[in-house]
């Protein structure tokens, strides 16, 4: 990731006046998904940046080391090798832009990914991950000892509810002791988006967060997570803020995305929405754990013409 | 591992992540082109026409010049022809019960969602448009249109008691129309029993496709033929008897023809954005309207001053990112519209700059014709030509205001009243606005959605007629047992002259008893005024003796009349249906209480005390009858896939010119005065010609009762008040009941700003009958529709 967002003072008047009109946002959604689509080379080329861009996560109760090993070698090679020879794409690099695991297992991906010899960052939820309903004290213990363990990346929750009863202030600091716990690593903040209530809060969160550092939709483990409204005006907010500060903030949707051609279409709304220059894995990234093999799925097809089997793909 | 299909270029792609072509497959299209030997006739009475010896016009892909097929050009003798099917399937399709109507319109929908693939690539592929907009919209909504109308046809015979099919219509399509417009129309003059010959420009082979598809269903093959033909055969279709025709500047030529028009002209919308906008859902709004090929034509967009800089950076931002390729791209926001519309827009650009606009253009466009980018046009004069003139597709002309009110102001200062919405987020003043407009269509932080069951349709020069919901349907319906409309065309009517000169009138006499002298003077302003003529005209009773003499009214006396109603109008129109209906009460109760008067009166015009008193009477019902009715107009609409309610507004006209007829002096003024002003309309009447003075008794009341200017009586010579009143541009409507000539008068003189026209064309009517003298007739044609769109969400 490039360098971090040193953050911007709280300034409450940038999210005081703000409005979003939620059945137009809704109306703009079904728009984008029917209005860009891309086919044949261009799907291909497509796809394999979305693999670039993957967060390939687990985060189950039962992962152990041997599963998070599997998922490592799985992030280092995304794509079955004869495949991406046939693109001519096999001297590029590709791999996921992370693997994104529990903190405790951070030390496994840490020591898994080493041993696959590459340096892919690994990924660590923290903060109360995915309620954030504990203390402070404890949440941000959580982030720097993920960090100690050899996470690069942070992925905390907000506490939700500060954004309900509107203390944006105090959601502004909390943010800025987690940035500070980070130490070096790298911020990403999830609003939890399916339980903020409003598209304007949707916003507002963004903005405050954005103070901050990365922003990202939402934990996998609320009722509704990455949707396309949703993201509209996470969007917006980040296009806003970079025009108040210049600075770049990055985005994450994540949870719900399984298939390729959702993947695609999440390309074509950051591409719409912000343009070419934040389709990028340091400003760019979606969490996903299924959507890896429905890519390789898809790119097996174009290469070959036959859908593939089970048991042609290697699993994660 | 099977043979690899992948291209060289994925490398590059994986670095650029450009878009690349999403061609959708036109193979069906072209093969359809090929049954018919790549020469498209006319389809007619359920077969097609390929009359020999006519000229042909080469139908072109707009983007690549190919030649795709050879049109045959309609001559007057298909139009004939194609008159005569649709006159012989109407006798069976209008026979039959509704229920059969509907099946049959409910197996075409299902035909065509069979064919749906041909239909959306060959429009696309025609007209240049995107064809996920032909796909995703048009076709769908074709269908939905199909299936509302089964049901309306289903029911019409209780829902609809009391109405009767027009006939034949006449459909005349403008090019800038798809076949979705046509579809508006056709679907309710199908489902209440009319039978339709379309006149398409040439060269758009979707209405034929449509014709045969619906023509090969089998019972009733000749109740849509579709003809392609120039304009030129415009007047040869009007002509034909029993028509009645649909398009655009048809008013002055059919003057007096016995057809009925109605006109939906006019394409630009309208945008207003106010500064508690969600600005950028109101620029995906701009997106929607101008440049996503769904109108037709441009969008006027008004900013409040206070959000101009941020309103004018995001979309130009997001012109940005607008692509424009060809339509048959499955992943461009717009096509191509061919070379006239291309034209059209570089002239109106060019000149917009030369009188100093700003023009902005940006977006992913090729750069050879037809393709024209994205344009935004601001700090255009608005004085200048360009600013009146109607926006050209895919132009928008952006232009400040400060207060809502000013919004208003100038959102209503065209003569186009078709579309617009409102984006605030204060939902006072959106209402404040939504009100506001003088316009056909309003939605609230929306734009451009569209439903079969909510009426559209336009104001002012923008036509005044509907399509869809039940507003759709009486488009196409006259109440049971109007006799047929014969032509009253006057050939040697001179219209330079009809009404000019008033035949100057002499003293006759003293006024001779029983009854007291009359009021003198005409009523305007809420008081009897000296005429501007300062002279005066007898009126006889039925026994040839002097009865009185009224005010000899004027040029200068109807514009101030017309000036009393527009200062009462506001007011008027502001108040409440039920404050409205009290006036109307209190002034049925005067009229009870002045009925000896009125009836000696009448008597001494010839008719019986009994008959007179009841005449009396029926008058008095009349206005509480009106007053009640007012009371429940307008509804909510509720539309499938919409989340929230749409208003169907009942709205008054403005100012309306009602030239009252000579028989039933006091009944056919009151009858025609009650819902009027019932429904917040301001009049300016001319009474009968034989009688005024039953109408200037009810003044004496009207007087005392209502507030200065909202009913105002002009006497005189009948054809040169008529005149004057025709010709001014400043009255919304205008009823006249007389003679043929003066109909045919109107007709022609209303083009100017086409107002709605009623004219009786010299029939009579029952005024004493419940159905011609207060039927829902009066009641449709005395207001206008607005749907208001309400969207909801949080």
């Amino acid at each position: 990731m490039s360098a971090h967002n040193r953050g911007t003072e709280l300034d409450l008047s940038w999210i005081s006046k703000i409005q979003v009109n939620h059945p137009a946002v809704l109306r703009r959604a079904e728009q984008i998904q029917a209005r860009r689509t891309v086919k044949k080379e261009w799907q291909a080329a497509w796809l394999l940046k979305a693999v670039t861009f993957i967060d390939l996560t687990t985060l189950s109760g039962d992962d152990t080391s041997s599963n998070i090993q599997r998922l490592c070698y799985k992030a280092k090679y995304p794509i079955r090798e004869d495949l991406l020879k046939a693109l001519n794409m096999h001297d590029k690099g590709i791999t996921t832009a992370a693997v994104c695991v529990y903190p405790a297992r951070v030390c496994d991906a840490v020591k898994a990914l080493k041993a696959a010899g590459c340096n892919i960052p690994v990924a660590s939820v923290a903060a109360g991950f995915p309620a954030g309903q504990t203390h402070l004290k404890t949440r941000l213990e959580e982030i720097r000892l993920a960090v100690e363990d050899g996470a690069t990346e942070i992925d905390v929750v907000i506490n939700r509810s500060l954004v309900l009863t509107g203390q944006w202030e105090a959601l502004y600091d909390e943010i800025r002791q987690f940035r500070k716990a980070c130490g070096e690593a790298h911020l990403k903040t999830i609003l939890a988006t399916g339980e903020l209530g409003t598209l304007t809060n949707v916003y507002k969160a963004s903005m405050i967060a954005m103070m901050a550092d990365f922003i990202k939709t939402s934990t996998g483990k609320e009722t509704v997570n990455a949707t396309f409204p949703v993201a509209i005006v996470m969007l917006r907010a980040i296009r806003d803020f970079f025009w108040k500060t210049g600075n770049k903030i990055g985005f994450k949707p994540a949870g719900g995305i399984r298939s390729a051609k959702d993947s695609l279409a999440w390309l074509s709304l950051v591409k719409e929405e912000l343009g070419d220059e934040w389709l990028k894995p340091e400003l760019f990234r979606i969490g996903a754990s299924t959507l890896l093999s429905d890519i390789e799925r898809q790119i097996y097809h174009h290469v070959t013409g036959r859908y593939a089997a089970y048991h042609d793909l290697p699993m994660s | 591992m099977a043979a690899t299909r992948a291209g060289p270029r994925a490398r590059e792609i994986f670095t650029s992540l450009e878009y690349g072509p999403v061609p959708e497959s036109h193979a069906c299209a072209l093969a359809w082109l090929d049954t018919q030997d790549r020469c498209l006739g006319h389809y007619v009475n359920g077969k097609w026409l390929k009359p020999e010896h006519r000229n042909s016009v080469p139908c072109q892909d707009p983007i690549t010049g190919e030649n795709l097929a050879s049109c045959l050009q309609a001559q007057a003798e298909d139009v004939a022809a194609a008159v005569e099917a649709a006159r012989m399937a109407f006798k069976g399709w209008s026979a039959h019960p509704g229920v059969v109507r509907a099946q049959h319109l409910t197996r075409l929908a299902e035909v065509i969602q069979k064919h749906q693939r041909l239909l959306w690539t060959l429009e696309s592929l025609v007209t240049g448009r995107a064809v996920r907009e032909v796909r995703d919209g048009d076709v769908q909504l074709a269908q939905q249109l199909l299936h509302y109308h089964a049901i309306q046809a289903s029911t019409q015979e209780e829902a609809l008691a009391g109405w009767e099919p027009m006939g034949v219509i006449g459909l005349i399509l403008p090019p800038t129309f798809s076949f979705l417009e046509m579809m508006w129309r056709i679907c309710p003059a199908l489902a209440v029993g009319c039978t339709v010959v379309a006149l398409v420009p040439p060269a758009s082979p979707a209405p034929l496709l449509l014709a045969q598809l619906a023509g090969e269903l089998g019972p009733f093959p000749g109740i849509l033929n579709v003809l392609s033909g120039p304009a030129s055969l415009v007047p040869i279709l009007a002509s034909q008897p029993g028509i009645r025709k649909e398009g655009r500047a048809l008013r002055r030529s059919l003057a007096g023809e016995c057809a009925e028009l109605g006109l939906a002209l006019g394409t630009e919308s309208l945008l207003l954005l106010t500064d508690t906008a969600d600005v950028d859902s109101a620029v995906e709004g701009v997106v929607d309207a101008a440049w996503s090929d769904r109108g037709p034509g441009g969008l006027r967009l008004l900013i409040q001053e206070s959000v101009w800089d941020e309103a004018m950076r995001r979309l130009q931002e997001r012109m940005g990112r607008l692509r424009s390729g060809r339509g048959l791209d499955g992943a461009v926001d717009m096509g191509a519209r061919g070379a006239a519309a291309c034209d059209l827009v570089q002239r109106f650009v060019r000149e917009a700059q030369s009188q100093g606009a700003q023009v902005f253009q940006a977006g992913d466009v090729p750069s050879e014709r037809p393709f024209y980018p994205p344009t935004l046009v601001s700090n255009l004069p608005p004085a200048s030509p360009c600013a009146q003139v109607e926006v050209p597709w895919p132009v928008v002309v952006a232009s400040p205001f400060r207060t809502a009110k000013e919004a208003l102001l100038v959102a209503n200062g065209t003569p186009r009243g078709g579309s617009a919405s409102v984006w605030s987020e204060r939902l006072g003043q959106a209402l404040e606005l939504g009100y506001g407009l003088q316009v056909g269509t309003v939605w609230i932080n929306a734009h451009g959605l569209r439903d079969p069951s909510v009426p559209t349709g336009g104001c002012k020069e923008s036509g005044c007629s509907w399509h869809g919901g039940p507003d759709g349907l009486y488009e196409y319906l006259r109440p049971s047992g109007t006799p047929a409309r014969l032509s009253c065309l006057s050939k040697n009517l001179n219209y330079d002259t009809f009404g000019l000169a008033v035949p100057s009138t002499l003293p006759a006499g003293p006024e001779i008893g029983p009854s007291p002298a009359p009021p003198y003077g005409l009523f305007v302003g809420g008081r009897f005024q000296a005429p501007g003529a300062r002279s005066s005209r007898p009126i006889r009773d039925s026994s040839g003796n002097l009865h009185g003499y009224v005010a000899e009214g004027g040029a200068k006396d109807i514009r101030g009349a017309v000036e009393a109603a527009h200062q009462a109008f506001p007011g008027w129109a502001g108040q409440s249906p039920g404050a409205r209906a009290a006036l109307l009460w209190a002034l049925a109760a005067a009229l009870e209480r002045r009925k000896s008067t009125l009836a000696s009166r009448l008597e001494r015009q010839g008719a019986e005390l009994k008959a007179a008193e009841a005449e009396v009477e029926l008058s008095a019902r009349r206005l509480r009858a009106w007053g009640a009715r007012v009371q429940a107009q307008g509804h909510t609409l509720q539309v499938a896939g919409l989340r929230g309610p749409v208003l169907r507004l009942r709205e008054p006209l403005g100012v309306l010119a009602v030239v009252c007829p000579d028989e039933w002096p006091l009944l056919a003024f009151v009858s025609l005065l009650a819902p009027a002003l019932a429904y917040g309309n301001t009049v300016v009447m001319v009474p009968s010609a034989a009688c005024p003075l039953l109408a200037l008794e009810v003044c004496q009341d009207m007087a005392t009762v209502f507030p200065a200017g909202l009913a105002n009586v002009v006497t005189g010579d009948r054809d040169h008040l008529t005149r004057c009143l025709a010709l001014h541009q400043d009255v919304q409507a205008m009823w006249y009941f007389g003679s043929a000539q003066g109909s045919q008068f109107v007709e022609w003189a209303s083009a100017g700003n086409l107002k709605p026209v009623w004219a009786s064309r010299g029939c009579p009517r029952a005024w004493d009958q419940e159905a011609e003298g207060a039927g829902p007739e009066l009641g449709l044609r005395v207001a206008r529709t607005k749907a208001l769109w309400l969207p909801m969400g949080d």
